[in-house]
């Protein structure tokens, strides 16, 4: 496994652990999680971690790809009255990292290709 | 720096590719890589019979190594001086040489360096801590800042209340005046500027992406809370000075490159041409 694989697969277990986290309440609250958030948080973390353990780039990147859309989803989401996706903006934040690290490290072998020596 | 010296059986030899002559490098290389153009591990290389082979990037110059062992030591010296690397470890039958360059962060298994944050797993440990730990304080934060109206109201609440402190309970008085008569009554634009800010720190610190800049972003940003909230009511001035410089120490210590995504790549990033790559660098 290579380091950009165990960073793979570390981003997806931050998405799970996330679950867990999200369990706090009170002051000690640092994300909301609940109903479809729930699912997207499982769903594409294990999707990360299974890219990661398979050495899957593209799937590694498609699934950055859909935490970012889920991330952007969720703050107007939040911001109105109907909140069905069942996150807040912390929940953003954490899916805005994990998008963007998964689609730079599922897309660093065509952005910046090891072993470049054609200079 | 002064030019390594070969002390073993071989004489040291590093050249340019495709170039011709034969000449010693007398400053840090910034990645390492085997003859096949491959990163290995980062940027180690083996040590077979007393022998080290690889190339070596030296700012845009490739430079092709052949160097006896001990002579290779004598210049990881050097890099571990200038840079923060460097050690020896066993595998198996052979030594490998284990040096981080690029992304400091090293696996010293024998001698001396002269970098803690370069050979103590604990250190490193401690920052990615301290790292994870500021981006969840962003994390959380940005939870209480809802759009579109981000507490603005009769009464307010939330980011509008805490920014009209900066009014209410003065610390700095054109700061003061900015914020009522620009930021205040302009305040949708300026909430979302802050959730937009809040955001982008609390994400990329925690993987640990462009670090250095976002802790930069990070102070400046602890700067502008403390300027609206240091008076303000039952708050403490030193959570904001601990604030401040527990971003000063993500820059200090370029957080991203243990056990973040900087780490990773940067050593790509190094080897790649075009601006982007070396922006990336100067930013992790």
């Amino acid at each position: 496994m290579t380091g950009l694989d165990r960073a793979v697969v570390a981003l997806g277990v931050v998405s799970l652990a996330s679950v867990g986290v999200a369990q706090a309440r009170d002051r000690y609250q640092v994300l909301e999680l609940r109903s479809w958030s729930l699912v997207v948080a499982i769903g594409l973390g294990l999707c990360a971690v299974a890219a990661g353990l398979a050495g899957q780039r593209w799937m590694a990147a498609a699934t950055g790809g859909v935490f970012l859309a889920a991330a952007v989803l969720q703050v107007p989401v939040w911001g109105s009255g109907n909140n069905w996706l069942g996150g807040n903006g912390s929940t953003a934040t954490l899916w805005l990292g994990l998008g963007v690290g998964l689609l730079t490290v599922g897309l660093a072998d065509r952005l910046w290709p090891a072993g470049t020596t054609g200079r | 720096m002064p030019r390594p010296r070969c002390s073993g059986r071989r004489t040291c030899c590093a050249r340019r590719v495709g170039r011709s002559g034969c000449r010693t490098s007398t400053s840090p290389p910034v990645g390492l890589l085997n003859l096949d153009g491959d990163i290995v591990r980062d940027l180690a290389a083996t040590r077979r019979g007393g022998f080290i082979q690889g190339l070596l990037s030296q700012g845009d110059d490739w430079v092709q190594v052949c160097m006896c062992h001990r002579s290779v030591r004598v210049w990881l010296l050097h890099v571990r001086a200038r840079r923060g690397f460097a050690g020896w470890e066993r595998d198996g039958r052979r030594d490998r040489m284990v040096a981080d360059a690029v992304a400091g962060a090293p696996s010293a298994r024998s001698g001396g360096s002269l970098d803690p944050l370069g050979s103590s797993r604990l250190s490193r440990a401690l920052v990615t801590v301290v790292r994870v730990a500021a981006g969840v304080l962003w994390i959380q934060n940005v939870g209480w800042k809802q759009p579109p109206r981000f507490g603005e109201g009769d009464p307010p609440s939330g980011l509008y209340l805490w920014t009209s402190y900066a009014v209410e309970h003065q610390v700095f008085g054109p700061y003061a005046w900015l914020v009522e008569h620009v930021v205040l009554p302009n305040f949708r634009p300026f909430g979302w500027l802050v959730l937009l800010t809040e955001a982008g720190l609390g994400a990329f610190l925690l993987i640990g992406l462009i670090t250095r800049l976002w802790a930069l972003v990070g102070m400046a940003q602890t700067t502008v809370i403390a300027l609206s909230a240091l008076n303000a009511p039952h708050e403490w001035v030193w959570s904001y000075v601990l604030m401040f410089l527990v971003h000063a120490g993500l820059f200090a210590t370029a957080a991203g490159r243990h056990c973040g995504v900087d780490g990773v790549l940067r050593p790509r990033w190094a080897l790649s041409p075009g601006r982007l790559s070396r922006w990336l660098v100067r930013v992790s």
